[in-house]
């Protein structure tokens, strides 16, 4: 069936009582739309409810007492063009200044919305857990919060609860003193197939306090790669680059697979798509 | 030779760029009803029930449909080219299947309804039961010996959908004396054309008249017209096709589709205009060009190809009615394309299978082989430790060699291959290439190739080749009709029977008429796509429209200028041979004119001596048939032109995820005489870029159970400007003897250049992997695949 009630909440509330007053699965929330209203179109998807965010005002970048927030209907354009989210969160300008689809893409696409779809392919995901990022979710009876590794609990699977929504996100801690990202696609319009978000905090003395490598793409969620053994006082040079793809390759199992890709390559770009991450943030620089 | 001009842009381009242009989906009269159709979710299936009864009782459904339904009221869709002329075999296909479907998408039922988001969800309403058969969706499992049988109750013993072999010399005798033989395995993968717009069809039925309108997004609308009248039972005069401007057609819009009756049908029980808009994963459904090859190849030291036997096994999906199944008859037909081979044998299996049919795509069969033969030398190449263009020269027809008869029977018209090969080496700086490449440090992560390919591209309609006394002779190949028509103020109509996808042959035409009576290109109107006000024509396919409807155009346009011109030798007091027509007006050396206008003047108020009629003339145009000295036997008619070009592709392979990044291509292309320079680079890069993701990514995947899973454009990737290099094009123009105007095509040409070169790039700089296949497309796991099996010496 096509035919559908839509709905506009003019508020976060009132979009929790619109959610609270269906069973699960018979609604369906469009931020930006950029995925659901293709497959609504196309009948991938359908629910006798529709629920749209685009005016319930939590498309801002915001710096809430040196932490900053990010409303779930903020747009990958309203990323790059917020100095807060260029001052503190550059890594995640760095991401959405390549999502796939360009400007029309960035300007409608939220990074809540693809957040809650989980789709392992996603850009955004592994660097929200390589930030440390924790959801906001609210519901009729409060708000509670959630590590983002938390909240994606497999492939187009969260922890949102059937009459809860997710409010924004916010970075508790610094800002990484030095990021990197690399994405493999198979061509320009394709996919993400695997990826990597590398973020690094330093000591005092300019070693190594803290190193997160999260692969996505690869499994039905991110991967953490836990590499505190190798890193922590190690100085910030290329020479981590090596010992820390090379945990990701033994470490990481690749499960997921589409039309696009297998599991098993999945697994063996693991090492090169890590280590590109890797080298770019301990260059300084960014790649891909 | 007619001028037309040499780098015209595209006429009238402004409207497309404003979004001004109409397309079919524009087209909305009073009263539209919207098609949607309900399609078979099983690839094999018995059709045991359907249940139209949700679709009805939907608010604003007005007619919902069975196969059982529309069985005596649509025909049989028929064949536009019929398989049984060259030995194949017919299928019974009708519009809607009524008691068992053969592939995912078959239509079953269909609705109309007041909006298309209605009728959509009735026809999604419709629920059909299915008892699903076992379903060959590969070549190989269509033609096991204990394959379930697809086509029994046409009488099909086997799934066999046509078989043919093409040999000349002793192919068995020249292996086994060869001092060298390579065994390979070429694999091509099944691809599609995806423009931008999909079909589409708005029928209109007049019940006053009993006469039927149809605007379809189509390359013929002749056939369509004849398609319709076969199947709606109407006769054609009752029938008015119209093509608005097209979104790009790649052989995709040819006639034969169960939707054009339908929309039709729909129309005429409703007596209101119904509109069907393909959905882009209706579009993916089709597809084409599949295909494997078993190789085997004789060779002597320096590299001269001595004999070819070739086992080429293609799956065309169900049968069906539209041409293009034909493609498999072409790629086997063109093998050994550029070369002089004297002992070849090609076998070849045409299989139906449960995967959705064939349509055409642009290259229709000729840029397989193309990708083949160009693997094939590199691969000899790689055996004897010679360098690919040394390979290509020791193989390649000379220009006395001229016309060729092929092992079909096709017959290659002209070129300069040699030449053509030696100015792409010379252009791209090919050595400079080999020696840079050889500075690249072992160790990096992106390893730089370099491939040469070289082509030949059939052109100007064909398909059926062979000798007379071995097959019937078929058709003759088509010719083109255009009349030119002065107004009696001076205005000039061009009305042709060819039809532009998009690519501006119509601009083409209208410079070649414009130059014949000296006016501007501007000041012709060019009409086509009406089967009510054209000559019948071929629409566009095959390269034609300007190669031989342009020739059509220019002697009608020449046959009006010889009337203009004894109209105007009274009036200029000279001889009817001393009148030139030029800046719209007659003119005479001694400096007395009169203008277009005058002259038209004239002649309507009966002051100027011309016999009846005279400012309009209609003539038809047929490409003359290559004739190959010495040859006794007649052979049937076929492509009477043959573009050629030689392509060099440069490509960085990411070695540690198989990533490949195109950063040159390169093309000495020859069309015969160029009509407008622009125009042919157009075409070139929209094949050659084809050509990218045909080598690279493009795949209509389909899975075991026979489902098409890469049904969007994120799992069916196209190249982006992103994925391809700006193009480097110089042209060797060799006119063909067998057109007026020198012409040899060009909307083809560049799909299997680049493919090959390509192909061979990415080979080359992966360095000869321990591998006896090829497999398309060169997709990064494909790639990290080869890179694996580690190198072959």
């Amino acid at each position: 069936m096509t035919s559908f009630a839509y709905h506009r909440p003019a508020s976060p509330s009132e979009a929790v009582e619109i959610r609270a007053a269906y069973p699960a699965g018979a609604s369906a929330v469009i931020g930006g739309g950029t995925l659901v209203v293709p497959a609504l179109t196309r009948g991938d998807v359908s629910a006798p409810n529709v629920i749209d965010l685009a005016r319930t005002g939590l498309g801002y970048v915001a710096d809430r007492d040196g932490v900053p927030r990010v409303g779930t209907m903020t747009s990958y354009h309203q990323l790059l063009t917020s100095p807060v989210a260029r001052a503190r969160l550059p890594l995640l300008c760095l991401v959405a200044a390549g999502i796939t689809g360009g400007y029309q893409i960035r300007h409608q696409a939220t990074v809540g919305g693809a957040l809650c779809a989980a789709r392992p392919s996603s850009d955004v995901l592994a660097p929200l857990v390589a930030l440390g990022a924790e959801v906001t979710l609210k519901g009729s009876g409060g708000r509670r919060s959630l590590a983002t590794a938390d909240f994606l609990r497999d492939a187009e699977r969260t922890a949102l609860g059937p009459a809860e929504l997710a409010e924004g996100l916010t970075f508790p801690g610094p800002a990484p003193d030095r990021y990197g990202y690399y994405k493999l696609k198979l061509a320009e319009s394709s996919w993400p197939i695997a990826t990597a978000a590398a973020a690094m905090w330093l000591a005092g003395d300019g070693t190594v306090a803290t190193l997160r490598l999260v692969l996505g793409g690869i499994a039905g969620q991110p991967v953490t790669i836990p590499l505190d053994d190798i890193a922590h006082g190690a100085p910030a040079t290329t020479a981590l680059v090596t010992p820390c793809a090379d945990r990701a390759a033994r470490l990481a199992t690749a499960t997921w697979a589409d039309v696009l890709a297998t599991a098993d390559y999945r697994q063996q770009v693991v090492r090169p798509v890590a280590r590109r991450a890797l080298t770019a943030m301990l260059n300084g620089r960014t790649a891909s | 030779m007619t001028a037309a001009g040499a780098a015209e842009p595209k006429a009238g381009a402004t409207a497309f760029l404003t979004g001004h242009a109409h397309y079919i989906d524009d087209i909305a009269p009073d009263g539209l009803l919207y098609m949607a159709v309900a399609r078979s979710p099983h690839a094999h299936a018995r059709l045991t029930g359907i249940d139209l009864a949700p679709a009805r009782s939907m608010p604003g459904v007005v007619l919902a449909l069975s196969g059982a339904d529309v069985q005596a009221q649509l025909a049989p869709i028929p064949y536009v080219l019929d398989p049984e002329l060259i030995g194949g075999r017919r299928a019974t296909v009708r519009a809607l299947a009524a008691e068992r479907v053969r592939y995912v998408g078959e239509p079953v039922a269909v609705v109309a309804a007041e909006d298309r988001y209605t009728a959509r969800a009735a026809a999604r309403s419709i629920k059909a039961a299915f008892e699903p058969l076992p379903a060959v969706v590969t070549g190989a499992a269509a033609v096991a010996p204990d394959a379930p049988l697809l086509h029994e109750a046409d009488g099909w013993p086997d799934n066999i959908l046509a078989a043919h072999r093409f040999a000349a010399g002793d192919a068995e005798g020249a292996l086994a004396a060869a001092p060298h033989r390579v065994r390979h395995r070429f694999s091509i993968q099944r691809y599609t054309t995806a423009p931008i717009e999909p079909r589409g069809y708005v029928a209109s039925w007049d019940e006053a008249s009993g006469s039927l309108t149809v605007h379809a997004s189509h390359q013929h609308p002749f056939q369509l017209r004849w398609s319709l009248s076969q199947t709606l039972g109407l006769p054609e005069s009752a029938i008015r096709v119209i093509v608005p401007h097209v979104g790009g057609t790649f052989g995709m819009k040819m006639t034969g589709y169960p939707e054009e009756p339908l929309v039709c049908l729909l129309s005429r029980l409703s007596r209101r205009p119904v509109k069907w808009i393909e959905s882009r994963a209706e579009c993916f459904l089709g597809g084409g060009r599949e295909q494997v090859h078993e190789v085997e190849a004789g060779f002597g030291p320096d590299g001269e190809l001595l004999a070819l036997r070739d086992d080429i096994l293609i799956p065309v999906g169900a049968a069906a009615p539209s041409p293009g199944w034909r493609m498999s008859y072409v790629s086997a037909a063109a093998m050994p394309t550029a070369y002089r081979v004297p002992h070849v044998d090609i076998r070849l299996r045409v299989a139906a299978t449960n995967a959705p049919p064939w349509h055409s795509c642009r290259g229709y069969g000729k840029e397989a082989p193309v990708a083949v033969m160009e693997r094939l030398m590199d691969v000899i190449a790689d055996e004897l430790g010679l360098d690919p263009a040394a390979v290509r020269h020791r193989n390649l027809l000379t220009p006395a060699e001229l016309p060729h008869r092929m092992p079909a029977g096709y017959a290659i018209d002209s070129g300069d291959y040699p030449t053509v090969l030696d100015s792409l080496l010379h252009q791209a700086d090919y050595q400079g290439l080999r020696r840079r490449q050889a500075t690249c440090p072992p160790d990096a992560d992106w390893r730089p190739g370099i491939g040469i390919a070289f082509e030949v591209t059939p052109e100007g309609g064909g398909h059926a080749a062979g000798k007379l006394s071995e097959a019937p002779a078929g058709p003759p190949r088509d010719a083109e009709t255009a009349t030119v028509r002065l107004t009696p103020s001076g205005t000039v109509d061009l009305l042709t029977g060819t039809t532009t996808p998009g690519g501006g042959s119509d601009t083409v035409l209208a410079g070649l008429v414009a130059a014949e009576l000296g006016i501007a290109r501007e000041e012709v109107r060019v009409i086509q796509g009406d089967t009510l006000l054209c000559p019948p024509g071929g629409g566009n396919s095959s390269s034609r429209g300007a190669s031989i409807g342009g020739a059509a155009a220019v002697l009608a346009a020449q046959q009006v200028a010889r009337s203009l011109r004894q109209a105007a030798a009274g009036p200029l007091g000279v001889p009817a041979a001393a009148v030139k027509l030029s800046d719209r007006a007659a003119r005479e050396a001694g400096g007395g004119s009169i203008t277009l206008a005058e002259l038209c003047g004239l002649v309507r108020a009966g002051a100027a001596v011309v016999p009846p009629g005279a400012l309009e003339a209609t003539r038809s145009y047929r490409a003359e048939q290559s004739k190959v000295p010495g040859e006794t036997e007649a052979y049937r008619q076929s492509y009477p032109y043959f573009s050629n070009g030689a392509y060099l592709a440069c490509v960085e392979v990411d070695c540690t995820t198989g990533v490949v990044r195109v950063t040159r291509l390169v093309a000495i292309h020859d069309c015969g005489h160029i009509l407008n320079q622009t125009l042919v680079e157009g075409q070139l890069h929209g094949a050659m870029a084809m050509g990218l993701g045909a080598a690279l990514t493009e795949h209509s995947v389909i899975d075991a159970a026979g489902q098409v899973t890469a049904d969007s454009f994120k799992t069916y990737l196209l190249p982006r400007a992103d994925d391809v290099p700006a193009f480097e094009l110089w042209h060797h123009e060799v006119p063909s003897p067998n057109t007026l105007l020198g012409t040899k095509g060009a909307g083809e040409a560049g799909l299997g250049g680049a493919l090959a070169a390509i192909a061979n790039a990415v080979y080359d700089a992966i360095g000869r992997p321990r591998t006896h296949a090829t497999t398309f497309p060169l997709s990064p796991p494909e790639v990290l695949r080869l890179m694996n099996a580690g190198p072959g010496r």
